[in-house]
């Protein structure tokens, strides 16, 4: 007899379409009014166990500073729960802990994957107990990657302990695949580069080009108290297709194969083209990688929190949002987080003039 | 109208002979040479005629039979003599020779002068239709009172008509006499149903005898059903008695149900409210899949329609809805929580009816009919427009955004009805539900696309017979398809579910009495599902009960995918005997049931390269004792207890070797009940009953990070649930019915890896429901409702930690399930009108409105971004709904 899935969510959003009910709750993530970690990245963002790995975190307070000393990092090596819906086990939420590797404090930290990583976090299996057949392996996200988190915790004065978390994309290999897929698979898979944003640009007083911003620019452009613009983030453009000497160590190329963009392996910083196993229909098939945006800043409001491009639409290489300048005169601080869906983390700090 | 034998005398006088006889007299000879004047001849005429009698040695209606008398006639007028001229047959001369000498006349008359004649007349004896009889002013009412699901006669049914009343003798039978004509209410009270009330329409001169078939309930003397069963019927009573109708259901005249008799289970105690939106039907802190619905022994896999705004069934069609929260009789097994049993009308050959509805959520058709009185025929549709009529009043298109139910059922039954005793029925039973929705964001991480189709089908054929020594048999073969998809994608992380299964099923049922004491039913009970099952995506997507989540998080982006296939399949025989001591004032009613199950599942191990895929499959045999009590201590005054043991196999779902268990086997269950009822008046009655039940063997979620392969799940959950319950209930009398239901329910279940219980995912530990309708005459209606109950439970948040990954928030969580939605409280009302139009043509329109006083209930709790704040989603505000339902 088919027993029918819950229904509740549906019928709660039913109810939502009735009476149009559902309450505002405060507070919008773009706004930065207190101290926060706004993207953690990991360099490269793709490794293998015993790989050396750099953290580098975005952490910013309403004045455009916070106090990166406060943050203290550190590699968990605990693996969540199977039917934890976060993403990492509660165990890395802690100051100290036996499942904790620390990293050291700052901005930026440096540390080792571990090498037993994708036993614990991939595609291996765990060992089994004694008499006991082998452990699950973990489960891949959508783009078929397992993650090795580090937990950042921000001692921020007179708040909560602040919990954030980075995660490094762990090249493990294919799990639960034939010998013919994991070589196919292994041929067109490359591991993972961040993204980067090429440029932000700005269009406003109903002017149709678009003005870059400079990062951290000394001489802002300036917009008027509460005029709406529109900001563009752009990113790199990668081919769809590798070509030997576009310097992109590409799907299909090797050093073998192609020694001017292999030698030095270099991926691309915008959509990359992957290689996928898709655990239901069980084959190996491309894929490309989906781009999101998110806005920050310390005053005005955004249209969005976040935008970007999905998968189907990632030939398109911007993304727009609209942002309203406060009221208020003065300068204005905008961060931009680029990701890609493979965990790749980008970003860049940009500044408006607030002006009559 | 019945024709009698009447003798007319036609006369056909022929004069020949006596002017023959006077000119003889009186005439000159003939050759006189003088010419006679002209005379004047009056003859005679007939001033007093005596009919005949028929001759008692002859047959009536033979055709027409004349007998030729010669009457002799004097001047005065008398009869001097009658002879035979032509014999009509010696009975009839006899008859004509002695009415003809009473004869008297008015002489003949020559020129004046009255004379002697002699006459011919021919009696005619002939086959008339019998004068109407005298226009009756009184009717004489009988009928018998038998118990539906055996047929037995009931004796001792006080049968009321106005002030008059009647009980039923040991054959069940009731009389009354000179009974006024017109329409007059009819009441059926005694000890072991509940009192009921109809109308019937009595023409003067007219013959009845009606027949009710009661359906007994809780306190039931010698029925085959067991103890705290509540019975909620379109009527109670089951008439046979043609040209006449059945009153307006109970149920459908409750308020916030839309006038769908199976929505009054939601208001019965026991049972938990849904929320909002919901279908899912919670029973005595069971799990809504643990709750087993059927409709005439056939299975079927949901009660209501997507969003909980109609059943399944239509309402034209069901003749009573039964839910037993637990403690239910070996005739059923498979589930740990309650039994939801919907009776469909017997079909009858008097005449075609059917009905037309149509409101805003949905429009429906019903009609049933005979051809001859052998074949019977009922069907009824249904199809949702709420999609449409939301398009209308708010933007067009808001079916993108909003997930709106679209929805169709039918059934269909054709019934061959030999002879009074054997029923052969062929039905069948479809339902579809679909419901989608797409919401595009600027972020491609939360858009998101929504759907859901569920459905099912059943065809059935049932066979049923009444035996001479007073049982029944009863065999019902079912197959059918159930198919369920659920699927979503949040961003790019999918979830999707579908099962599609095809369901093989017999209920074989012998109910008898070998003593008089003694009521045994026995019968067997096979099911066989197979299902065909896939799915893809995060393991807690979509969750099952003790999974912590949030209203509106996104899924887990870890993700895998399967596809296998299941068999559950199990032969259960039961038997269950009704033991009536101490002049019937105990029952004692054991029961057992012995099921042999398998489980099989495709899949041992998650698909892995080029390894084989080996199944699995697990046998297991339940023996599964039930046992119930009552004893009336007084005709007021009864106590009831019952203990059983209850088996459910595994969910398809779970047989998973990626997302669950393929070596799951079946859980279990033992319920323990006791309760009293007291009768405080013939319409009013007070049930208390008390609960605990205890489930073992539950699957639940493996605790460990890295669980053994192919062992997500792990059959060690605990279950309990316990409580008690009352229900205060005003029968259908005086124009007024209507009930007060409590019940203290707290349901709390264990996961894997702890031994501490937690507040199940649907437990409402109170639910109080008070609802009344009243017929204000002149065809107005009117209910009110009034629901309370405590808020499910949700696991508080105590911190948020940023996820750089997925530039989200996430939560951590506290204490499982240790905080609560606020209550709920509602109030809803209901008005109707009914139009007649002839003897059975009917318009009713009517005014449901749910939630008056508007009050913002908090359905479900959400947070802002960080989870630093939260608030509520909340309930339906004021919702009218008008509605109109022709029936004929």
């Amino acid at each position: 007899m088919v027993t029918l899935p819950p229904t509740r969510s549906f019928g709660l959003l039913l109810l939502l379409g009735f009476c149009a009910c559902r309450p505002t709750v405060e507070g919008r993530p773009s706004l930065i009014d207190r101290p926060r970690v706004l993207a953690l990245s990991s360099s490269p963002a793709e490794g293998k166990p015993g790989d050396t790995v750099t953290y580098q975190a975005l952490y910013v307070g309403p004045d455009g500073s916070a106090d990166v000393s406060a943050l203290d990092w550190a590699l968990c090596t605990a693996r969540k729960p199977l039917a934890a819906t976060g993403a990492v086990a509660q165990a890395c939420f802690s100051p100290k802990g036996a499942s904790l590797i620390a990293l050291g404090s700052g901005e930026s930290a440096v540390g080792n994957i571990p090498k037993d990583a994708c036993q614990v976090f991939g595609p291996t299996p765990p060992a089994p107990l004694k008499g006991q057949p082998n452990g699950r392996p973990a489960d891949p996200d959508t783009t078929g990657g397992y993650f090795q988190p580090a937990r950042v915790l921000a001692h921020v004065p007179g708040d909560a302990e602040d919990y954030s978390v980075a995660m490094t994309r762990l090249a493990c290999g294919l799990g639960g695949a034939t010998q013919e897929q994991a070589a196919s698979y292994s041929q067109g898979y490359r591991e993972n580069e961040n993204p980067a944003l090429s440029s932000l640009a700005l269009r406003h007083q109903g002017r149709a080009e678009l003005l870059e911003l400079a990062p951290s620019a000394a001489s802002p452009l300036a917009v008027r108290p509460g005029e709406q613009v529109t900001l563009r983030a752009s990113w790199a453009t990668c081919p769809l297709t590798s070509e030997c000497g576009d310097e992109i160590c590409g799907p299909g190329e090797t050093l073998a194969t192609c020694p001017a963009d292999c030698t030095t392996p270099h991926g691309c910083q915008g959509s990359e083209p992957y290689a996928y196993f898709d655990p239901l229909a069980r084959t190996v098939r491309e894929r490309r990688e989906s781009i999101r945006v998110s806005w920050f800043a310390n005053d005005g409001s955004f249209e969005h929190d976040r935008t970007g491009r999905s998968e189907s639409d990632a030939a398109v290489t911007y993304t727009d949002n609209n942002w309203t300048a406060p009221d208020t005169e003065g300068s204005t601080l905008l961060w931009v987080v680029i990701r890609d869906d493979r965990g790749g983390v980008g970003w860049g700090s940009y500044n408006l003039l607030v002006e009559r | 109208m019945k024709p009698y034998i009447s003798i007319a005398a036609t006369l056909a006088a022929v004069l020949t002979s006596w002017v023959a006889t006077s000119a003889a007299q009186s005439a000159p000879a003939a050759n006189s040479s003088s010419v006679a004047p002209a005379r004047t001849v009056v003859p005679p005429k007939l001033v007093h005629f005596v009919q005949a009698e028929y001759p008692a040695s002859e047959q009536a209606g033979t055709g027409p039979v004349s007998v030729l008398l010669l009457i002799s006639i004097d001047a005065d007028g008398k009869v001097a003599e009658v002879s035979v001229a032509q014999s009509g047959g010696a009975a009839f001369d006899e008859a004509a020779l002695t009415a003809a000498k009473l004869f008297e006349f008015e002489p003949a008359q020559v020129d004046g002068a009255k004379v002697p004649v002699r006459i011919q007349y021919r009696y005619d004896f002939v086959v008339r239709e019998a004068a109407p009889p005298p226009l009756p002013t009184t009717v004489n009412f009988d009928g018998t009172v038998r118990v539906r699901k055996t047929g037995l006669p009931l004796p001792g049914v006080v049968v009321g008509v106005d002030a008059a009343s009647s009980t039923t003798d040991q054959a069940g039978r009731f009389h009354f006499t000179d009974l006024s004509p017109g329409t007059h209410s009819v009441t059926l009270s005694g000890t072991g149903f509940t009192p009921t009330a109809t109308e019937e329409t009595l023409e003067a001169g007219q013959s009845y005898d009606a027949s009710y078939d009661v359906e007994l309930v809780a306190v039931q003397a010698r029925g085959e059903q067991v103890d705290f069963e509540l019975v909620i019927v379109d009527s109670s009573l089951k008439k046979s008695m043609a040209a006449t109708t059945v009153s307006s259901d109970q149920g459908s005249r409750v308020a916030g149900t839309g006038g769908d008799v199976i929505k009054v289970v939601e208001n019965l105690p026991g049972v938990a409210r849904s929320s909002a939106g919901s279908s899912a039907l919670v029973v005595w802190g069971a799990a809504g899949t643990d709750t087993r619905v059927y409709v005439d022994d056939v299975h079927i896999p949901m009660l209501y329609h997507e969003g909980g705004f109609r059943s399944v069934i239509h309402s034209d069609l069901v003749r009573s809805v039964e839910l037993e929260p637990g403690g239910y009789g070996a005739a059923h097994g498979r589930g740990l929580g309650g039994l939801v049993s919907v009776g469909l009308k017997p079909l009858e050959a008097d005449g075609y009816h059917g009905s037309l509805a149509l409101d805003a959520i949905d429009g429906a058709a019903s009609l049933r009919g005979s051809v001859g009185d052998q074949l019977r025929f009922a069907g009824a549709v249904r199809r949702s427009h709420l999609d449409w009529v939301l398009s209308q009043v708010t933007s067009k298109d808001v079916g993108a955004f909003v997930p709106i139910p679209k929805y169709w059922d039918s059934q269909l039954r054709v019934a061959w009805v030999p002879n009074s005793r054997e029923t052969l029925e062929v039905g069948s039973l479809l339902s579809s539900d679909q419901i989608s929705r797409s919401v595009s964001q600027a972020d491609p991480a939360i858009t998101q696309h929504e759907s859901k189709a569920t459905g099912f089908e059943r065809t059935y054929l049932r066979y049923e017979k009444r035996l001479d020594a007073g049982g029944t048999v009863t065999a019902t073969p079912f197959f059918g398809f159930d198919h369920s998809r659920v699927a979503s994608l949040f961003g790019a992380v999918p979830a999707e579910l579908s099962n599609n299964a095809t369901v093989y099923g017999l209920r074989a049922v012998w109910s008898g009495n070998p003593e008089e004491y003694l009521n045994v039913s026995t019968g067997v009970d096979a099911e066989v599902v197979q299902s065909s099952l896939r799915r893809a995506g995060s393991i807690t997507s979509p969750p099952r009960e003790g999974d912590i989540r949030i209203f509106g998080q996104a899924p887990s982006d870890q993700i895998n995918g399967d596809a296998w296939n299941t068999t559950n399949a199990s032969l259960a025989p039961f038997a269950q005997a009704d033991m009536s001591l101490a002049d019937g004032r105990v029952h004692l009613v054991p029961g057992a049931r012995i099921e042999p199950a398998i489980v099989r599942a495709s899949r041992r191990t998650p698909a892995s390269g080029d390894q084989p895929s080996l199944g699995t499959m697990r046998e297991q045999t339940f023996f599964e004792p039930r046992l119930a009590a009552r004893w009336s201590i007084t005709d007021r005054l009864s106590v009831r207890a019952a203990v059983g043991i209850y088996h459910q196999p595994p969910l398809a779902e779970d047989l998973s070797a990626v997302f669950g268990n393929p070596g799951l086997g079946a859980a279990q269950a033992l319920h323990y009940l006791a309760g009293t009822t007291v009768k405080l008046t013939d319409s009013l009655s007070f049930e208390a009953t008390g609960f605990y039940s205890q489930q073992s063997d539950l699957a639940t979620r493996s605790p460990l990070a890295t669980p053994v392969e192919a062992q997500s799940l792990m059959q060690s959950g605990l279950g309990r649930a316990y409580g008690g319950q009352v229900l205060l209930r005003r029968d259908l009398t005086d124009r007024l019915f209507g009930w007060l239901s409590y019940s203290m329910v707290r349901s709390e279940r264990t996961d894997a890896g702890t031994k501490n219980y937690r507040p199940f995912d649907f437990d409402q530990t109170h639910v109080l429901t008070v609802l009344a309708s009243y017929d204000l005459g002149a065809g107005f209606e009117t209910g009110v409702r009034f629901r309370y109950s405590s808020g499910y439970p949700r696991t508080p948040i105590v911190q948020a930690v940023y996820d750089s990954h997925t530039d989200s928030f996430q939560p951590v969580f506290g204490a499982h399930n240790s905080i609560r939605i606020p209550p709920f409280y509602e109030f809803d009302a209901r008005i109707s009108k009914r139009f007649s139009f002839g003897q059975e043509s009917k318009l009713e329109v009517y005014l449901d409105v749910q939630n008056v006083s508007n009050h913002q209930n908090p359905e479900e709790i959400v947070y802002n971004y960080n989870y630093s704040k939260k608030s509520y989603i909340t309930g339906l505000p004021l919702l009218p709904v008008m509605g109109a339902k022709l029936t004929w």
